[in-house]
């Protein structure tokens, strides 16, 4: 999957699961300030994210990424990443 | 009338929660859909013995353990007396020819298994030790802790219990017996549980097993008494039919099925998450937040068999007996558990044996459960059940053959339709290493999720869940330091 294409799956998660106006949805907009989550929708967006991208977050792995994304952007470089990870992984 | 706090449902979970915020003041009232309270956990008496279908031995009444603390802390103490069960073998667990008997403290757990698996005798030793060090960490499993400590989660970590023991270099059939008996116990199989949860409720079993002579009833009988006593208000028969929520995300009531508004300042959900997908008002969470709720995995639920024997084989009168799945076998794919006679002989002269199996699939749709108890397919399915788990309890006791008689029996829909949980899922929400764990606090301000779904399953999980959320609305520095007085 390309950049792109997960921005394109992550905005409709925004919108569809977080009722989020799409026009605010650009790349450097900060999750807590601007698009108005707290920390409980995080777990919520991690669970929406582990299931539109079929991958299972890691808490001793992951927790430290995780925490470090503000922007819609890091969402995006996370999933690409989390994916490369799995193609290296033996079926 | 407006009340501090609501609770919905009545498990042990509720009631817990209720009494702890009723004790220090608040007024507080229970909604129970059924027309009585605690419906699991409650006995019922089919055929001269008494039949319990939630509560058979629990970890955590022995002086100084989790439930007894609570319990003396709740002024209950007096009245609930628990019986300990053979100190030498509380579960007899049998996997293929192979037996172990699981004794009482973790040095003797550590004993036993060392016998029965001398290759792992390592694996054996670094398991017990992680045991007692999580337990430990953790408050109510430990006493020695600061309120702060609660917030610690560094031992709560998602390593499952197969990859766990995989590190200790344990062999094939010890993974395969801890994890089928440890599933039994909290739902969830060996590649799927994360250690620490493991850890807690084995780890309280190995300290100390015990039942209570009346069962369940003792229970609930104590937990009335001393709830109408500080003035809960019961509402049975009383399904709730929506959260109120204002324009600031804020709790303001519980409308309940006849259409009565009970106003509250913070209400406390202890029923299964999943049926809060119907009862939030539109807008109050985020549809992701539902579609979560919507998605959540959930525990096997059992087919529970009730038996009035002439005899009971005299190590069934203090232990449980568990048939565990054979690693290799091809038939006889679930787990069967005998849960020990004692309690359900008590008081009366004949003698009752609850037997309990796996019960994953039942064939039987909720519309045709729902539409008539009676339908000819259900009934066919529970006598097939029932035969089936008769059968396999005489293959395990062959000497009970013309002995025993079938009292009643409980199916999955039957645990259903007294809990509300989804496919009468014995212990809820998967605590897996697959699925993210639910928070108590939402984002719904005054609104909490409370239970075994939430923090751990059984009686104990149960318990602790609900001390845990009443002390988030009262205060937990100030409710720890009262329960860590009722230590002694």
């Amino acid at each position: 999957m390309t950049e792109q294409e997960i921005a394109e799956r992550v905005k409709k998660i925004m919108v569809e699961e977080f009722e989020l106006k799409e026009e605010i949805l650009v790349p450097t907009a900060s999750l807590y300030d601007e698009l108005g989550l707290d920390s409980l929708d995080s777990v919520d967006l991690v669970v929406a994210l582990e299931r539109e991208f079929s991958f299972k977050v890691v808490r001793n792995l992951d927790e430290e990424k995780i925490r470090a994304i503000r922007q819609l952007k890091d969402i995006h470089e996370f999933i690409m990443e989390k994916q490369k990870a799995m193609q290296g992984e033996p079926k | 009338m407006k009340y501090d706090t609501v609770v919905i449902g009545s498990g042990i979970t509720g009631l817990t929660a209720a009494l702890v915020l009723a004790q220090r003041g608040q007024r507080v009232a229970i909604v129970e859909k059924n027309r009585f309270a605690a419906p699991l956990l409650r006995r019922f008496r089919r055929g001269g013995v008494w039949c319990d279908p939630g509560f058979h031995y629990s970890g955590g009444f022995e002086p100084g353990g989790a439930l007894s603390v609570i319990f003396r802390y709740l002024r209950m103490g007096d009245s609930i007396r628990p019986v300990p069960m053979n100190a030498d073998g509380f579960d007899i667990l049998r996997m293929g020819d192979m037996e172990v008997s699981i004794p009482v403290g973790l040095d003797r757990v550590e004993d036993a298994l060392r016998a029965a698996f001398p290759q792992s005798e390592k694996a054996v030793r670094g398991y017990i030790e992680k045991v007692n060090a999580i337990m430990s960490l953790t408050p109510f499993l430990s006493f020695d802790l600061d309120y702060r400590d609660f917030s610690n989660n560094q031992h709560m970590i998602d390593e499952s219990l197969d990859s766990f023991l995989d590190g200790l270099g344990a062999e094939k059939n010890l993974k395969e017996l801890l994890g089928q008996y440890g599933q039994f116990l909290y739902g969830v199989p060996g590649n799927e549980v994360p250690f620490y949860i493991h850890a807690l409720i084995m780890g309280s079993f190995y300290r100390s097993s015990q039942t209570l002579a009346n069962g369940g009833d003792e229970l609930v009988d104590a937990f009335l008494h001393r709830l109408d006593q500080e003035g809960v208000v019961m509402f049975c028969g009383s399904p709730v039919a929506g959260i109120e929520v204002d324009n600031n995300r804020t709790i303001t009531g519980v409308k309940l099925g006849n259409g009565e508004m009970l106003e509250c300042g913070s209400c406390i959900s202890t029923i299964h998450p999943g049926l809060l997908v119907d009862l939030l008002p539109g807008g109050a969470v985020r549809p992701a937040f539902l579609s979560r709720l919507r998605g959540l995995e959930n525990t096997e639920a059992a087919f529970a068999t009730y038996l009035e024997v002439d005899d009971v084989p005299a190590r069934l009168n203090d232990a449980n007996f568990y048939r565990m799945r054979h690693p290799e076998a091809l038939t006889h794919n679930s787990i069967l558990a005998i849960m020990m006679a004692g309690s359900m002989s008590h008081g009366s002269r004949k003698k009752g044996l609850c037997v309990l199996k796996e019960s994953p699939n039942s064939p039987i749709s909720k519309e045709l459960y729902g539409t008539s108890r009676r339908a000819s397919e259900y009934v066919e399915y529970k006598e097939m059940e029932t035969a089936n788990t008769v059968e396999r309890l005489l293959e395990c006791y062959p000497e009970m053959r013309g002995k025993i008689r079938v009292a009643d029996s409980a199916t999955p829909h039957t645990y259903e339709r007294y809990t509300g949980t989804p496919g009468g899922s014995m212990y809820g929400v998967k605590h897996s290493v697959n699925q993210i764990k639910l928070n108590s606090m939402t984002s719904i301000r005054g609104f909490y999720l409370a239970g075994q779904s939430i923090l751990m399953p059984g009686i104990m999980g149960g318990a602790v869940s609900g001390v845990v959320t009443a002390a988030n609305i009262i205060g937990l520095e100030t409710v720890w330091n009262e329960v860590k007085q009722w230590r002694q």
